[in-house]
């Protein structure tokens, strides 16, 4: 008996050192080993411990396209952030079965293919496209211009493809608020807008930093969106990290890439030692 | 506008259709990967308390949070240094690291549901560690597994960034291709298989969805 105790154990233990090296340990490792790497035009990289990568970055080409990128992706979060909010507060509302139904409605494109859906954003944008002519029939859009290719279509791309990723934890979130409390305050004499600024915003405020960070983070690196329906006019850092690739300056890629995880792996073990404040003072 | 209807019966026959078709093979082969590690790594943090499970906690969240592109890349460097053929293996494992954390925490999360007093009954019943975790937490862990295998197979299936980083001349995923066909123009075609893949990840994800949900009934 004591054999198969150690057997199990031990199989969870591997289970869990597999897991960890896979998802975690590999990238950032080889990322960071690659960005230190020399670039050299006869190899992909030379083993060589040196910033030529970093420095590179820091030229006025890359910083405007790396500047240009994070206001894309901040222009995405704030409308995905102005559009999801309301939308879940009102499913927030409905009884029951409804809230089941819109949810399983929001969280089911999230799970369709990425790519896919931009192609579907394409046809609605294209010359005789949907939006186009709808567009065009309140004249916001002259009878001659075109919505494809434009920085605006990339956004609307990224914006409707990013959508549910904002969406869900908002609405996981709010439906986690005690409804009570609402109550309370309005018995209380608050007007309804009081109790949305001082009780509803501040308790939904975890879900929203969630819902942030997760369309943050594709909306600079989803390369293909940009590349549909922004016909190359419009770079983000996905792509300027597949163009390094593809030019075979990998260490400079591999740069960006490094760039871009020191945010992540800050802002996500950020949140979790917020909750565990707030668990600990429970507790108490 | 050539050959206006009759795209589904086509679309087969494109070059290359074929062999992406080993997509369900590999998004397959991901998804049994994740069905036996998944659950192991749940029991490891929540059953057996094992050491460093709030770090392996930590970057599965992390880990979440990586764009596809950084997985990719970091698997096709270390494909180059170690100087062994992209394709498969390299699709993979980076499959594997876009998969595992999300069936990670979800197989974690359907422990808040199972008492922990049904395990230690078991042991007390005089169940072996083996026997305990075959006819008592797999069962109870049924939803989250499936859900999770159910959720790393459309992942895995309908993934383009990783997979155009790590697919080889003759090993291509269906979104790769589907990719290079959109970049060099919109046919018909594409928009028959593209319906396809939607439906059958509509339909898969409706699955998962519901079979997640039974458990709070």
């Amino acid at each position: 008996m004591f054999r198969s105790i150690t057997r199990l154990k031990l199989c969870c233990a591997s289970a869990q050192t597999i897991g960890v090296f896979i998802c975690l340990l590999l990238p950032l490792v080889t990322l960071t080993f690659a960005s230190l790497c020399r670039y050299h035009h006869t190899q992909a990289m030379t083993p060589d411990v040196s910033f030529a990568a970093y420095q590179q970055l820091l030229q006025p080409m890359y910083l405007i396209v790396i500047v240009r990128a994070v206001g894309m992706g901040l222009t995405t979060t704030v409308m995905c952030l102005c559009i999801a909010y309301p939308i879940t507060l009102m499913i927030n509302q409905l009884p029951d079965r409804q809230q089941h139904f819109f949810l399983g409605a929001m969280i089911l494109p999230m799970w369709s293919s990425t790519l896919v859906r931009t192609f579907s954003v394409l046809n609605l944008l294209k010359q005789h496209g949907l939006l186009t002519l709808m567009l065009r029939a309140v004249h916001l859009l002259g009878p001659h211009q075109n919505l494809l290719f434009t920085r605006t279509a990339t956004l609307i791309g990224l914006v409707y493809v990013l959508l549910p990723l904002m969406l869900i934890p908002i609405s996981a979130n709010l439906r986690q608020i005690d409804s009570s409390l609402l109550q309370a305050a309005q018995d209380l004499g608050a007007t309804a807008g009081q109790r949305f600024c001082k009780i509803l915003l501040p308790l939904s405020l975890p879900g929203i930093r969630l819902g942030c960070i997760m369309v943050f983070l594709p909306a600079i690196s989803l390369f293909f969106i940009p590349d549909i329906l922004g016909g190359a006019r419009v770079l983000l850092l996905g792509n300027l990290i597949q163009d390094a690739f593809s030019n075979g300056q990998w260490p400079l890629g591999a740069a960006l890439c490094v760039m871009l995880l020191l945010p992540i792996t800050f802002i996500s073990s950020l949140p979790l030692w917020r909750q565990r404040t707030y668990q600990s003072a429970d507790k108490q | 506008m050539p050959h206006r209807g009759g795209h589904i019966g086509k679309a087969p026959h494109g070059s290359g259709f074929v062999r992406s078709l080993l997509t369900k093979l590999l998004a397959f082969s991901v998804a049994v990967c994740n069905v036996i590690l998944a659950p192991c790594i749940a029991c490891a943090r929540k059953l057996y308390r094992l050491p460093g499970r709030h770090l392996s906690h930590q970057s599965y969240l992390i880990a979440m949070a990586f764009p596809d592109i950084v997985l990719g890349i970091s698997f096709l460097i270390v494909f180059h240094f170690a100087e062994w053929p992209l394709g498969f293996p390299a699709l993979f494992m980076g499959h594997l690291a876009l998969t595992l954390p999300v069936s990670v925490l979800l197989n974690t999360h359907q422990f808040k549901n199972i008492p922990a007093q049904l395990w230690h009954a078991a042991q007390d019943l005089g169940a072996s560690d083996g026997q305990g975790f075959m006819w008592v937490m797999i069962p109870l862990l049924k939803p989250s597994i499936i859900a999770a295998a159910l959720i790393s197979w459309v992942f895995s299936f309908d993934d383009a960034i990783i997979s155009f980083f790590l697919s080889s001349a003759t090993f291509q995923t269906l979104p790769v291709y589907i990719l290079g066909l959109i970049k060099s123009g919109v046919t018909p075609m594409l928009n028959a298989v593209s319906s396809l893949i939607l439906c059958l990840t509509a339909a898969l994800s409706v699955l998962a969805y519901r079979i997640m949900s039974k458990r709070y009934e």
